[in-house]
């Protein structure tokens, strides 16, 4: 069973609290409002909406009604398959006969949440549908906040070895000042052609309602709100292949080149539209580059090889010959200490970008890999490949943590949003959300009529843009699972 | 002492005697060819195609106009001829070739020397334009530039990245691979012009490949029209070649050249010119270059067979280029029998003269090794040659013929073709039996391939003892009993037959429900049974392939056993292949070469040299209700089984007409028993009585390093290539230096013996060379020799060398 054909109609508003919640922390660095909470909210537990914050999920009020429902057939108290009993909070918490089930604060690894949300075999409940996305919803949240067994109770304290990808998220810092527009005067018009290419180069502003993309020699910019082109930057070198925002979204990177003949690297400064960069003399286009986020370094993949440029001076430092075959993807790590660097034999590799040795080779993809994307926080990175397979890995201990099977025939990109979470594009068409632990949130509507090839984030809503093998654009409003079609 | 030295000798005394004749037809040659040079008499002119139906805007079709001179050569007089269109209101005229302005009829006017031909042009849909399909359009492209060939981008792994199936047999697979496997790379639709696969194919950029056509091409303006109209996949049913025509059918050059037209029919009922999306190939370049547009340019003498591929369609002409103005004299060149005729018909057209007739005693020993395996005796050797009665080698074949060694020859081919590689369990005797009895092989086939049952008690079941391969068993029925090799497409389109991968994995479902299992009785024992279940999947789609059978219909099964089905249609009197297999195998028993040669890979790139010989032959094999002696009886006696390996002029370059015998070294377990027959020195071989010969060895584990040397089948596939006649240097060291020869002559004690009972050497000699080579020594050889002997002391040693000079010549180790 691929994750992507299962369908849970539930509003997205269902689950969005669980991430903009504040960290756990809050409640301890607060003492004086936690206590007025206890007090306060353990009067009115049973008229609380158990989704909003102020709620205070517990296994009594909410978590064992749900297991009631869906759960005590098989594990009631005389059933007790695997020697699980889900009726006590005790024997709950005991776990069966292969250990515990729940770890407070990390849903990660809680094996009960894990068989609940399809991402680890056997899917649980054994042979019915998936839990309702409310109910997914409150039992991740019940264990994120401690694994309360009344509205009265302390939470339990998590566990040292928290799975990285349960880890809190460091605290977001916005820009300050207005987002990065291109000015008018930086942006020519947008060219068209009768019929259009695949959408092969996408890129949407962190913080702007800014969205670029690539066409045969120029870059067009979409404003996002209007729905409508707002002009371009001409790129002669050929087919942009690639195209990446800086952090703060003041620069956009293109890759690309004209095919068989010549690749180039361009970083433009968004707002004026000046070339601050132009590099690489690669004999066939680029696929994959980046720059690092102090901007003294530009990378690019030209065939197999990686080459490494100084700035400002765009000179050559370093090539590496390590990969087998035409490199497809690389990403600085957010501190820009490492890169990542994935190519199409299923080579994965992460380098220390001072001293250019590799520090991790991740063994797994069978078949291309086509994106790379690190987390916010630079401890997990996911790689997707033609395998149809996307997988987190633990950059610091060099293991993979979760691989799962996201689109069928393959994924063609995937990006990460700021809380942890995922969306993904592939050959079903589709258009894919998936929670940070890998659980598929929202296969987005409509599917696309082809091929899905790009797909990222943008503006400080973390709306999704995808684009797909017809050259039609499509975004999501926020909140929103439904998408509006942004070209043609 | 070659044979080729002393033939040659005989030769030029033959020269000699007639130049008197030969001045008279030189005279005669000379008035005729100045007749000849003011007028080739143009006995017929031909159109082809004889009809054009142009049935879309872009449609078109290109004519050409051959004529038949009186001696049977054609000319291209497409240029010289007079073209008039009727109307000129439906279609116009470029270049010889039609294309349509608007729907109706009209008729095309073609004059040349004197005779006019009528060509009906019928105009229709002429304002509909046709979308490019992928399948039916862009696939032919990749086919013709020679991007799917299996060295380059049809390799498996394809070349850096980008893959096509080999020769196209996967467009589904390719469209994928061309426009969504590596998004944004190979296709460019916002502007296709600049598509890397135009690019490339047309070198813009650097291609490993080279250019493969030009901008101007037909193939390139396909592939951009495509990727203009959105590189959109096919929807529907999209039309799909069902039979594909070349033009024109036969070819008979003098110098100058022939163009070719190709034309496809596709299941619309639809036709089309595809003559530029063609790959053409000569099989004799020497003889006939063709170009990449199918023009072909006389060479050198020589036949040639021209090949044009289209789609999954491999279609041929047969191509004679002969000198310009020559002629043979016929005189004296008799037919004896329809194998005659149909020999003679060919070297006519060829201006080839056949050998003359061999003596009676070459004869002799040329039938006897081919018919029985063995030389004759002396005791044959003096009767056949006393022998004045009329119609004698027709008796001696028929005598050969009732010979037991006969039998013993064909059950060790067959136990070769049928792969027998065990004693236990009687399968060599079952066919032993059958033979002996003189069973149709027909019905041997049929009970072979329907058998059922116990290994032990039913032998023929053995034969399915890889019971769990189908297609293995598909494989080895049709290259046994069709004599074609449908190996290739397990995995792609046959590149140079007709045969798909539908073809083979629907023949192999034949064999798909055949099940074995222990008998319990005797847990040694294999019982083979049909399971009425069972089917065989395409590897591409897991598609359930219903059994059809090879190059026929698909069958009504209605629970009766496939394998019944697949016999009873093999062993039909129609069955295009069964007979005409059988046929060329016993023809390349007595010629060393098949009328299609190999015998086992009948092609359509791979024609036959005679098709009127074999398909005469097939037919008489038929009327004889599978009765191999009368088809041998016809052979052996024909006058071209009887002709000399000494040449002519003519026919000293020809290699598959059958103007002359040729000379072919005896296979291994032959050579073998000939060596013991005339030492009389017999081998121990492999447990059984002295005497039994290596062609009786019903397994070929039992084997001697002479055998091996010689090449002896080892029977691990059904190929008749496992049985190796060529030459090597380790058999002329085996024959000189080795045990066999001088172990067989000194234990056979034979010199001892015949110095024993003939006082004079001479009489010994000549025995020895009756015994090894059919015939006495010369009046030089016998001189010379005799010399050597005169010393008595050492009178044996001296017969001995000479008797292994003898084993060790040409003469006596090749059949001729």
């Amino acid at each position: 069973m691929k994750n992507t054909n299962r369908r849970v109609g539930i509003d997205l508003n269902a689950i969005r609290p669980m991430y903009v919640r504040a960290p756990v922390g809050h409640w301890k660095r607060q003492p004086v409002l936690t206590v007025f909470c206890l007090l306060g909210m353990g009067v009115m537990a049973g008229a609380v909406d158990p989704d909003t914050p102020a709620a205070r999920i517990n296994y009594r009020d909410h978590i064992r009604p749900i297991f009631a429902k869906h759960c005590f057939s098989c594990h009631g108290t005389v059933a007790g398959k695997a020697d699980l009993d889900l009726t006590r909070y005790s024997s709950t918490l005991a776990g069966g006969s292969s250990g515990k089930v729940l770890v407070s604060e990390d849903p990660a690894q809680s094996r009960l949440y894990l068989l609940v949300t399809h991402v680890e075999q056997p899917n649980m409940p054994r042979g019915q549908p998936r839990l309702p996305r409310a109910d997914l919803g409150r039992i991740r949240r019940w264990i994120e906040e401690g694994l309360r067994a009344t509205a009265m109770s302390r939470p339990l304290k998590g566990t040292a070895t928290r799975s990285v990808l349960s880890l809190d998220l460091p605290a977001v810092h916005r820009p300050a000042g207005a987002p990065h527009l291109p000015r008018k005067a930086a942006l020519q018009p947008a060219q068209t052609t009768p019929r259009s290419n695949a959408v092969i180069a996408l890129a949407g502003s962190p913080w702007a309602p800014l969205i670029a993309a690539g066409r045969p020699q120029q870059v067009v910019f979409f404003d996002a709100e209007k729905r409508r082109a707002i002009g371009s930057v001409p790129f002669s070198e050929g087919l942009p292949h690639l195209l990446k925002f800086t952090a703060d979204g003041q620069r956009l990177l293109a890759a690309g080149g004209s095919a068989g003949v010549a690749g180039r690297v361009v970083v433009w400064n968004v707002v004026t539209g000046k070339r601050e960069v132009e590099l690489g003399e690669a004999e066939d286009v680029i696929l994959a580059a980046d720059i690092n986020p102090n901007r003294t370094q530009v990378v690019l993949g030209d065939d197999r090889f990686l080459k490494v440029y100084r700035l400002p001076a765009a000179e050559l430092t370093a090539t590496v010959d390590r990969h087998t075959d035409w490199i497809f993807a690389m990403a600085y790590a957010p501190d820009g200490s490492k890169l990542a660097v994935a190519d199409r034999a299923g080579g994965l590799t992460v380098w220390d970008t001072e001293r250019w040795v590799t520090l991790e080779t991740l063994k797994g993809h069978q078949g291309a890999v086509t994106s790379l994307v690190w987390r916010r926080d630079g401890r997990v990175l996911a790689s997707a490949g033609e395998d149809g397979t996307i997988r987190l890995w633990d950059v610091s201990r060099g293991q993979r943590v979760r691989t799962w099977s996201a689109h069928e025939r393959g994924v063609l990109c995937i990006a990460f949003g700021r809380r942890g979470q995922l969306v993904s594009v592939g050959r079903d068409h589709n258009v894919c959300t998936w929670d940070p632990t890998g659980s598929l949130l929202d296969t987005l509507k409509p599917a696309f009529s082809d091929v899905a090839t790009r797909v990222a984030f943008f503006g400080e809503a973390e709306r999704v843009v995808a684009g797909d093998w017809t050259g039609r654009l499509r975004i999501w409003p926020a909140r929103e699972t439904t998408g509006q079609n942004l070209f043609p | 002492m070659s044979v080729r030295e002393f033939r040659v000798h005989e030769w030029s005394r033959h020269l000699g005697r007639d130049w008197r004749r030969a001045s008279a037809i030189w005279t005669v040659f000379l008035l005729w060819a100045v007749v000849a040079v003011a007028e080739d008499a143009v006995t017929e002119i031909r159109v082809f195609p004889d009809r054009v139906s142009l049935t879309d805007r872009q449609d078109k079709q290109r004519l050409i106009v051959q004529a038949r001179l009186h001696d049977g050569r054609t000319r291209d007089v497409t240029g010289q001829a007079q073209w008039r269109l009727l109307n000129r209101q439906p279609a116009r005229l470029t270049q010889h070739t039609l294309r349509p302005m608007a729907d109706g009829t009209t008729s095309l006017q073609i004059t040349y020397a004197g005779q006019t031909r009528s060509v009906p042009v019928e105009v229709k849909r002429s304002a509909v334009e046709l979308p490019v399909s992928f399948s039916r359009d862009v696939m032919p492209v990749f086919l013709r530039a020679g991007c799917n060939r299996g060295t380059c981008h049809g390799a498996s792994r394809g070349q850096r990245g980008f893959r096509l199936s080999v020769f196209g047999f996967d467009p589904d697979g390719d469209y994928h691979r061309l426009t969504r496997e590596f998004v944004g790379r190979r296709i460019n639709l916002a502007v296709p012009e600049e598509s890397l696969l135009l690019l490339k194919a047309t070198e813009e950029v650097a291609h490993g490949g080279g250019e493969r056509f030009t901008v101007d091409s037909e193939p390139y303006q396909t592939v951009l029209k495509w990727l203009e109209s959105g590189a959109a996949k096919d929807t529907g049913e999209v039309a799909r070649p069902v039979a594909v025509e070349i033009y024109p059918p036969e070819v008979v050059l003098d110098g100058g050249s022939q163009r070719f037209l190709v034309r496809a029919r596709y299941s619309d009922g639809t036709d089309r010119d595809v003559t530029a999306m063609t790959v053409f190939s000569s099989s004799n370049p020497t003889a006939a270059a063709i170009t990449a547009e199918g023009v072909l340019n006389a060479g050198k003498r020589g036949e040639s067979f021209v090949l044009a591929r289209f789609d999954s369609f491999s279609v041929g002409v047969p191509v004679i280029v002969i000198p310009a103005r020559t002629d043979v004299d016929w005189t004296g060149v008799t037919a004896h029998n329809y194998i005659d005729q149909r020999v003679q018909a060919k070297l006519k057209k060829l201006r080839v003269l056949p050998s003359a007739v061999c003596d009676d005693a070459t004869y002799l020993r040329r039938v006897s090794i081919d018919t029985i395996g063995l030389l004759p005796t002396r005791a044959e050797y003096h009767a056949f040659l006393a022998d004045s009665g009329p119609n004698k080698r027709r008796r001696l074949v028929e005598r050969l013929l009732q010979r037991p060694e006969f039998t013993d020859l064909w059950v060790a081919k067959w136990a070769e073709l049928l792969q027998i590689d065990r004693i236990k369990g009687g399968f060599f005797g079952w066919l032993a039996k059958n033979y002996n009895a003189n069973v149709g092989i027909d019905q041997m086939v049929r009970e072979l391939l329907t058998a059922e049952g116990g290994f032990f008690r039913d032998p023929p079941v053995q034969y399915f003892r890889r019971v769990g391969e189908p297609t293995k068993l598909a494989e080895n029925v049709a290259q046994v009993f069709m004599g074609t090799r449908i190996q290739c497409a397990r995995c792609h389109n046959h590149p140079f037959d007709r045969w798909t991968m539908d073809d083979y994995y629907s023949f192999a479902a034949f064999f798909a429900q055949l099940g074995s299992k222990r008998n319990w009785e005797d847990t040694r024992e294999l019982i083979v049974f049909d399971k009425g279940a069972g089917e065989v999947r395409h590897p591409q789609d897991q598609r359930v392939m219903p059994p059809k059978l090879l190059g026929g219909a698909v069958p009504q099964i209605q629970g009766r056993d496939r394998r019944a089905i697949l016999a009873e249609w093999l062993t039909a009197a129609d069955n295009p292949w069964f007979a005409s297999n059988l046929a060329n195998r016993i023809w390349a028993q007595y010629f060393g070469r098949g009328i299609v040669d190999p015998v086992d890979d009948v092609r359509v790139s791979n024609p036959p040299s005679n098709p009127a010989l074999l398909d005469a032959l097939s037919r008489h094999l038929v009327d004889y209700q599978f009765d191999f002696r009368r088809l041998i009886l016809d052979i052996a006696t024909s006058r071209t089984y009887q002709q000399s390996v000494t040449y002519n002029d003519s026919n000293q370059h020809d290699m598959a007409n059958f103007s002359h015998t040729s000379f072919r070294r005896l296979r291994a377990e032959v050579l073998h028993d000939c060596l013991c027959q005339v030492t009389d020195s017999p081998t121990r071989l492999g447990g059984f009585p002295l005497g039994t010969r290596a062609v009786q060895m019903p397994v070929a584990s039992m084997t001697t390093y002479f055998l091996e040397t010689f090449g002896r089948s080892d029977r691990e596939t059904v190929c008749t290539c496992e049985v190796d006649v060529e030459p090597s240097l380790s058999q002329a060291l085996h024959l000189i230096n080795g045990e066999t020869t001088w172990g067989k002559i000194r234990r056979g004690g034979l010199v001892t013996r015949l110095l024993a009972k003939y006082e004079d050497p001479r009489r010994v000699l000549e025995e020895l060379y009756i015994r090894c080579l059919t015939r006495k020594p010369t009046v030089s050889e016998m001189e010379d020799l005799a010399r050597l002997l005169e010393p008595v002391a050492a009178r044996e040693q001296v017969m001995e060398e000479i008797f292994w000079a003898l084993l060790n010549s040409k003469e006596f180790l090749f059949n001729h």
